[in-house]
């Protein structure tokens, strides 16, 4: 098997607060291989962002990695860098897409600048290398006239060309891993559609491999190989793509996928999973989705399921165990 | 999106004055009508005439000649405080609020004892200390404005800080230092463009009264407070001369102050 991209095992980051240390994502493990899309998946509060960021060595000033390893190629071992060794890695070995397309460019600088920077920190070349490679990106990531868009403040532009700045912004050094925060969630569903294809293009055609984190499973479907669900920072199912939407396996991953809406529920009220995330301070020791799962049983109370192997899934739940083939429902 | 700007009255005004009061001192650098200093003993505290626009002083000194070089100080005076109280406000300011943490504490603690003590008592006791002179005064009025400036400047990058494209740049790998000085600071020069024009016009104020007290600018050097304090003798019969000398020093703080305000008012109308 190839050495993966990007091996996380047993990740634990936990919160500072005042009152003591509160676990925000418990004993997290997956691979990205090298052309991969994996997906993360879950609701807000589960723990997707704060795995990317650390990922990506940017955790806040009150969080840290308290437990487990991030391996990068070449065994680089991510938790134990300094400052200095992330900004060689930072942009061009990882680097990462924002959300908000709005936000995630400095509005005092013409676009075209804010995409070399990365080239400017991180390589050698003449600036008028590096322009016409600019430029020559930002054609690929499909935007018209390049040669003017490059001299365009962020305020001349579209959200659609913004995102496509954004993504241009990540790829331009040539990253072995990009990290995707909800790209396509701060935009309109036609846009929407046009930066799924461009993401689809450049798997493609550049070999990208990539964490790829929304909540909408439409968007991750067409994209991603692999998905992992996470639920209060644990990470309760995992398989590829059109397993986890055919038969999910999780009550957790059932009911993310019972709430999609659908043409064929025309006229029923849509499906919720009832209750919240529990919050960080009230998180117990059982499973976490116990206080909202269809299916609990009392062993779920009190202790944590362990990770079974169901096929090509991974689910972390008391109703299925090793011997079992097919899931029973 | 080309927005139309209309820029306030206030700007306007504020702006007018202080680029007359500009010209003014441009001027007295190549050219004042009568030296500055000196004396003609048969024509002391003359009334303001053709022949001394402003009238004289008690020396028989051409009031508007000394009042054009006095406008060197000020702004000599003006421009250079502000630039010594911006640097170490901009170098406090910026660790405290793109570091946080400890650094910020600090940063805030020293900027608190700064505080606690009144601007102008903070700058008569280093004149005291050291000597009375323009470049003292100078230091004296900048460390006075170093408390406003880093306050300023600290919760504007505080803000700014939680920019995505902050972090963005940092995801690309970009250091404390650029992110600093390229991403983070020509964001927040609006806000510090503000403070230097409204601190300007204290900085004069602050400059006048030292020099009133004996205390700033030191004779030969020309000084618009040092001129009030020499005119108080003769309010009764030579009222032109504190009138003049007053109103100076008034429309110079009003100029800045218009300015300032001007500029914040547009820059609220921006956002």
């Amino acid at each position: 098997m190839v050495e993966p991209i990007l091996d996380v095992k047993d990740l634990d980051v936990s919160f500072t607060f005042p009152d003591g240390q509160y676990k925000a994502i418990d004993s997290l493990s997956f691979t990205v291989h090298s052309n991969e899309v994996v997906g993360i998946v879950g609701e807000s509060g589960c723990g997707k962002t704060l795995t990317s960021l650390a990922i990506m060595g940017m955790l806040p000033d009150n969080a840290s990695i308290t437990n487990g390893s991030i391996c990068f190629r070449h065994k680089r071992h991510l938790v134990s860098l300094s400052e200095k060794e992330w900004q060689s890695i930072r942009g061009r070995a990882i680097s990462m897409i924002f959300q908000e397309p709005m936000t995630a460019l400095n509005p005092v600088y013409p676009v075209g600048k804010q995409i070399s920077e990365v080239l400017i920190k991180h390589t050698k070349q003449s600036r008028k290398a590096i322009k016409e490679q600019t430029i020559q990106l930002m054609k690929q990531v499909g935007l018209p006239r390049a040669e003017a868009l490059y001299h365009s403040y962020p305020h001349q532009l579209s959200g659609g060309m913004r995102q496509r700045i954004v993504i241009a912004m990540a790829l331009i050094g040539e990253p072995d891993l990009i990290i995707a925060d909800e790209p396509t969630t701060a935009l309109d569903v036609t846009i929407q559609s046009q930066i799924i294809q461009l993401f689809r293009k450049l798997k493609q055609e550049k070999k990208v491999s990539m964490l790829f984190i929304s909540h909408d499973w439409g968007v991750l479907s067409q994209v991603c190989d692999r998905v992992l669900v996470l639920y209060a920072g644990q990470l309760v199912e995992t398989g590829p793509i059109s397993r986890l939407v055919d038969e999910p396996l999780h009550p957790y991953t059932k009911g993310l996928i019972r709430s999609i809406p659908d043409r064929a529920k025309r006229g029923e009220p849509l499906y919720t999973i009832p209750g919240r995330v529990p919050p960080l301070k009230e998180r117990h020791r059982g499973c976490p989705f116990y206080d909202r799962c269809r299916e609990r049983m009392e062993i779920c109370r009190t202790v944590r399921p362990k990770t079974v192997n169901i096929k090509e899934q991974m689910v972390q739940c008391h109703l299925y165990t090793e011997e079992m083939d097919v899931p029973s429902s | 999106m080309m927005m139309k700007r209309r820029k306030s009255i206030p700007f306007h005004i504020g702006l007018t004055i202080v680029m007359l009061l500009f010209l003014m001192m441009l001027i007295s650098l190549f050219y004042t009508p009568y030296d500055p200093n000196m004396m003609q003993t048969n024509a002391r505290l003359a009334k303001p005439s053709l022949e001394h626009l402003f009238g004289t002083d008690n020396f028989g000194r051409d009031i508007l000649s000394r009042m054009m070089q006095g406008s060197q100080t000020a702004f000599l005076i003006g421009i250079s405080s502000v630039s010594v109280g911006l640097f170490f406000g901009f170098l406090i300011g910026a660790c405290a609020g793109y570091f946080g943490g400890w650094i910020d504490e600090l940063c805030m603690r020293f900027i608190d004892a700064l505080m606690a003590f009144p601007g102008i008592l903070l700058a008569i006791m280093l004149i005291t200390v050291f000597e009375p002179g323009i470049k003292n005064t100078i230091l004296a009025l900048g460390m006075m404005s170093v408390p406003t400036f880093a306050r300023i400047i600290r919760s504007s990058f505080m803000q700014t800080k939680q920019f995505d494209y902050v972090k963005a740049s940092k995801a690309k790998g970009a250091g404390s230092i650029h992110i600093i000085f390229k991403h983070i600071l020509p964001n927040i020069v609006s806000p510090i463009l503000v403070a230097a024009t409204l601190s300007f016009s204290g900085t004069i104020l602050a400059e006048a009264g030292l020099s009133y007290l004996g205390l700033g600018v030191q004779p030969p050097d020309p000084s618009w407070g040092r001129m009030l304090k020499e005119a108080q003798p003769y309010i009764a019969t030579a009222p032109w001369y504190v009138i003049i000398t007053g109103t100076m020093i008034t429309l110079m703080v009003l100029g800045f102050n218009l300015l300032g305000d001007g500029i914040r008012d547009q820059q609220d109308k921006k956002s």
